[in-house]
């Protein structure tokens, strides 16, 4: 049994994804209804989206979202059938019911407690738009003529007020497909099925007999036969399931409560993987056609010179409506379709990805350590395949990185929502524009941007894009735009929210920034250094405090989390027209390209993408912090100091040009060793309070190096400047 | 569980004792394959039959799929008509049946 329940709970997870991915399709859908009519497809998709969760749901027990799903998947019938119209409100409505059905999967995949309160008062403003009485009977409703089993109807508190929908009123239906072996093991099919009289009254049974091979080729210790079976019974789910207890390995056991509608059984049908190709019979079986009907459709295919499928004949003849043979015939084509997908690609667990970029990092390390050493024996032959040894494990490292990137596009695709929530909220018009979704990053990254970026874009809609009234007046589209983008730039990747509002005030933030005693009144900062001011903990400008921002907790959290992944944060505005943030991120977090340093006897690593270029540091230049390169200022400072080094210095020190963002700056060393592979280590939490650096990692002799944290190192240096600059020359330009 | 086949010319009958059931489907169908070979017609009398389970139905159903040949089965004890009753084959199996047999 322990097999059996590892299976479950790994189909479970798979029911959870296939979940997840049909909310998401069901999203962006209402999304589109909202700008435009949906047309059929999406309406059909939308249904199959509620539908599927919900027979998926019932497979494995979880009653809360059968529930509530199934109440939302009325509502989708109904607009599928064009009953109903889609407006603002509805969709709105549907939108915070995808939202549930999401938690309510969460709280499955959490083992937490089932929001039923939250479910109960969908279900009455869902009920409300099938103007239904909440929990009452429903009008003109076609069911028990016998007594219904009562708890049952604790379990279904609405009933379908759409008769015809309705079949099979009063009993349950088991479709069970035994396992080959289940014979050999002891067990008897039909003397479970007997069991059931245990429970109830079998009403019918159909012996599904089509697997059975011919005379000669049957093993007549193999189980071949299949059993539909209507039961009419008072007992729970639980107990009938229990009858089949022992047999559920290998085996497809369905159970449908009574009162299943057809869209029940058309679950079945998909849940039949297998059987596909007998649409027939399994309408039949089901009661959806009767054998009749069925042997003319088939006398009629026959008759056809080129065989039609079953489905078609019996819809032209009305033998069934169309959604039922749809159904069957589109678990056909699924089928197919995703035997497709699966060839194509792989799933592994992330896990095991990690241990192997893991491995792959000490495989770089020992390579470039082995090159090293190779290196000083003076054999070039030897070196030769050294060289290409190493050269070979570096595309490795790609390969295994590049098996980590995600299309960024994964987290853009919640914002949509996002900001037509939020819109709504503020009362203003904005539209999204998404460009570059096709960007790649490291999975790990695009787990921890989603937050940071969510903060910026609800930013910059409440605080950036003006109300309609002031946008008229400035001449602007009464519209608002945000716009997300994203693009590749020298080994990081850059993601910029962009609005075409007011822009940032300078004067405000620098007056409310004087007022909280962040900066001195007569400090004299560039525009860059005052927009980053509202980045500050505690700093907000908005007069206007809403549930979104203005509290001034958010930005700040949103710097720490964004240098966390040692990514930096640009602030561009232009007063009037637009502000534009922009996110700066290294492309992974497991290995760099690093530029190999030493100052006295410790080494650096400063990352090889922000190295512009190595210069001699200028004999004459004394206790300045600057030197004039090429006509521009460019600061630098001394590591030596930073890091309080006091091993041997050079004669001859050099200065490595660093950039990051739009910024450059100098860093004055000793010795230059080059490029090496880095394999980022963490740093220990003892380190935590060591300034500007990142991380640690081994290099080729076995030597310790300090990752830098370059835009830190330059922040630490600039706070201890403008403090001085502050206290001592408060005027100086 | 016993098998003993009385042939006639291209007919041949059948007597079936004992268990039909997953312990003796498998010698059964051996003995039936090789009896079926020679003969156009096999009737076999199900009266001696004292137990069955899924695998004996299936073996039923099996037996009458034998390619050409015509296989029927008699005189069904109540231990076999309450299986066949059971997973409603009594039309897929087309064999005659007695109602009486099923109250005794």
């Amino acid at each position: 049994m322990a097999d059996s329940s590892i299976d479950l709970s790994q189909a479970l997870g798979a029911f959870m994804e296939e979940a997840r991915e049909l909310l998401d399709q069901m999203e962006a859908i209402l999304l589109r209804a909202e700008e435009a009519a949906c047309d059929e497809e999406d309406l059909n998709a939308l249904f199959r989206c509620a539908h599927t969760i919900k027979g998926s749901g019932g497979l494995f027990g979880l009653d809360e979202v059968v529930r509530f799903t199934h109440v939302v998947e009325n509502v989708l019938d109904r607009l599928r059938k064009g009953s109903l119209q889609f407006d603002s409100a509805l969709i709105t409505l549907l939108l915070e019911c995808q939202d549930h059905i999401s938690n309510l999967i969460v709280a499955v995949a959490e083992h937490s407690e089932m929001p039923v309160a939250r479910s109960d008062a969908l279900i009455v403003e869902l009920q409300g738009v099938l103007g239904q009485a909440p929990g009452g009977p429903a009008p003109g409703g076609p069911v028990a003529t016998t007594p219904a089993p009562a708890q049952e109807t604790a379990a279904e508190p609405e009933r379908d007020e759409d008769g015809s929908a309705v079949m099979a009123a009063d009993h349950w239906h088991l479709s069970l497909r035994f396992g080959e072996g289940v014979l050999q093991d002891g067990m008897d099919p039909l003397a479970f099925i007997n069991y059931l009289n245990q429970y109830g009254k079998i009403a019918h049974i159909e012996t599904i007999t089509d697997q059975l091979p011919d005379f000669d080729g049957a093993d007549p210790e193999i189980c071949y036969l299949g059993f539909e079976v209507s039961l009419i019974s008072s007992a729970s789910k639980a107990e009938i399931e229990g009858v089949f207890e022992f047999v559920q390995d290998n085996s497809q056991i369905l159970i449908l409560p009574p009162q299943s509608r057809i869209a029940e059984f058309l679950n079945q049908i998909e849940a039949l993987h297998g059987d596909v190709s007998r649409i027939g019979e399994i309408l039949v079986a089901c009661g959806s056609v009767t054998a009749k009907e069925l042997e003319q459709a088939l006398a009629e295919q026959r008759r056809a010179e080129t065989p039609a499928r079953i489905g078609e004949i019996l819809v032209e003849q009305g033998a069934v409506p169309p959604t039922v043979v749809e159904a069957a015939v589109k678990k056909q084509i699924h089928a197919e379709e995703r035997r497709n997908v699966e060839s194509k690609s792989v799933k592994v667990p992330a896990e095991r990805l990690d241990a192997l970029i893991d491995r792959v990092g000490e495989l770089v390390i020992a390579g470039v350590g082995t090159h090293a050493q190779i290196g000083r024996l003076d054999k070039p032959d030897l070196l030769e395949s050294a060289d290409l040894l190493l050269s070979l494990v570096e595309d490795i490292r790609d390969m295994a990185l590049r098996l980590r990137m995600v299309a960024i596009g994964e987290v853009f695709s919640r914002f949509p929502r996002v900001v037509r929530d939020v819109s709504k909220e503020l009362g203003k018009q904005i539209e999204l524009r998404i460009h570059g979704a096709e960007a790649e990053l490291d999975k790990s990254m695009v787990e921890k941007i989603g937050d940071p970026l969510m903060h910026l874009v609800r930013n910059s809609m409440d605080h950036g894009i003006e109300s309609a009234e002031v946008r008229r007046a400035r001449g602007k589209p009464e519209v608002g735009t945000v716009e997300l983008n994203a693009y590749h730039e020298s080994g990081s990747i850059n993601i910029e929210v962009k609005d075409d509002g007011g822009g940032l005030d300078r004067e405000r933030i620098f007056k409310k920034a004087v007022e909280q005693g962040l900066i001195s009144p007569e400090a004299i900062l560039s525009d860059q250094d005052v927009y980053r001011l509202i980045l500050a903990p505690g700093f907000s400008t908005a007069e206007k405090i809403t549930n979104l921002s203005g509290r001034g907790v958010g930005m700040d959290v949103v710097r720490s989390n964004i240098e966390a992944l040692r990514g930096t944060l640009d602030i561009e505005s232009v007063p009037g027209q637009s502000t534009t943030m922009r996110l700066c991120l290294p492309l992974t977090l497991a290995i760099i390209d690093g530029f190999h340093v030493g100052v006295g006897s410790s080494h650096f690593i400063i990352p090889l993408d922000m190295v512009v270029e190595c210069i001699e540091l200028p004999p004459d230049i004394g206790d300045s912090a600057y030197f004039e390169q090429r006509g521009e200022p460019l600061p630098f400072i001394r590591l030596r100091d930073v890091f309080g080094e006091e091993g041997p210095a050079h004669p001859r020190p050099r200065i490595i040009v660093v950039r990051f963002g739009s910024r450059r700056a100098g860093l004055v060393v000793d010795r230059i060793y080059g490029k090496c592979q880095t394999v980022i280590k963490p740093l220990g939490p003892l380190f935590a309070e060591v300034p500007a650096v990142s991380g640690s990692t081994i290099i080729g002799n076995g030597d310790v190096g300090m990752i830098l944290d370059i835009p830190a190192l330059i922040r630490h240096c600039s706070d201890i400047e403008r403090s001085y600059l502050r206290l001592a020359r408060p005027v100086a330009a | 569980m016993g098998l003993e086949f009385q042939r006639d010319g291209t007919q041949s009958s059948a007597r079936l004792t004992g268990e039909l059931t997953i312990y003796t489907v498998g010698e059964l169908k051996t003995a039936l394959a090789s009896e079926l070979v020679a003969v156009d017609a096999l009737e076999i009398d199900l009266t001696g039959v004292t137990e069955m389970d899924t695998a004996g139905l299936q073996l039923m159903l099996i037996a009458k799929r034998y390619p050409g040949k015509t296989v029927q089965f008699v005189n069904h004890p109540p231990a076999v008509l309450r299986l066949v009753d059971l997973a409603n084959l009594g039309s897929a199996l087309g064999d005659p049946l007695y109602l009486a047999a099923v109250e005794s």
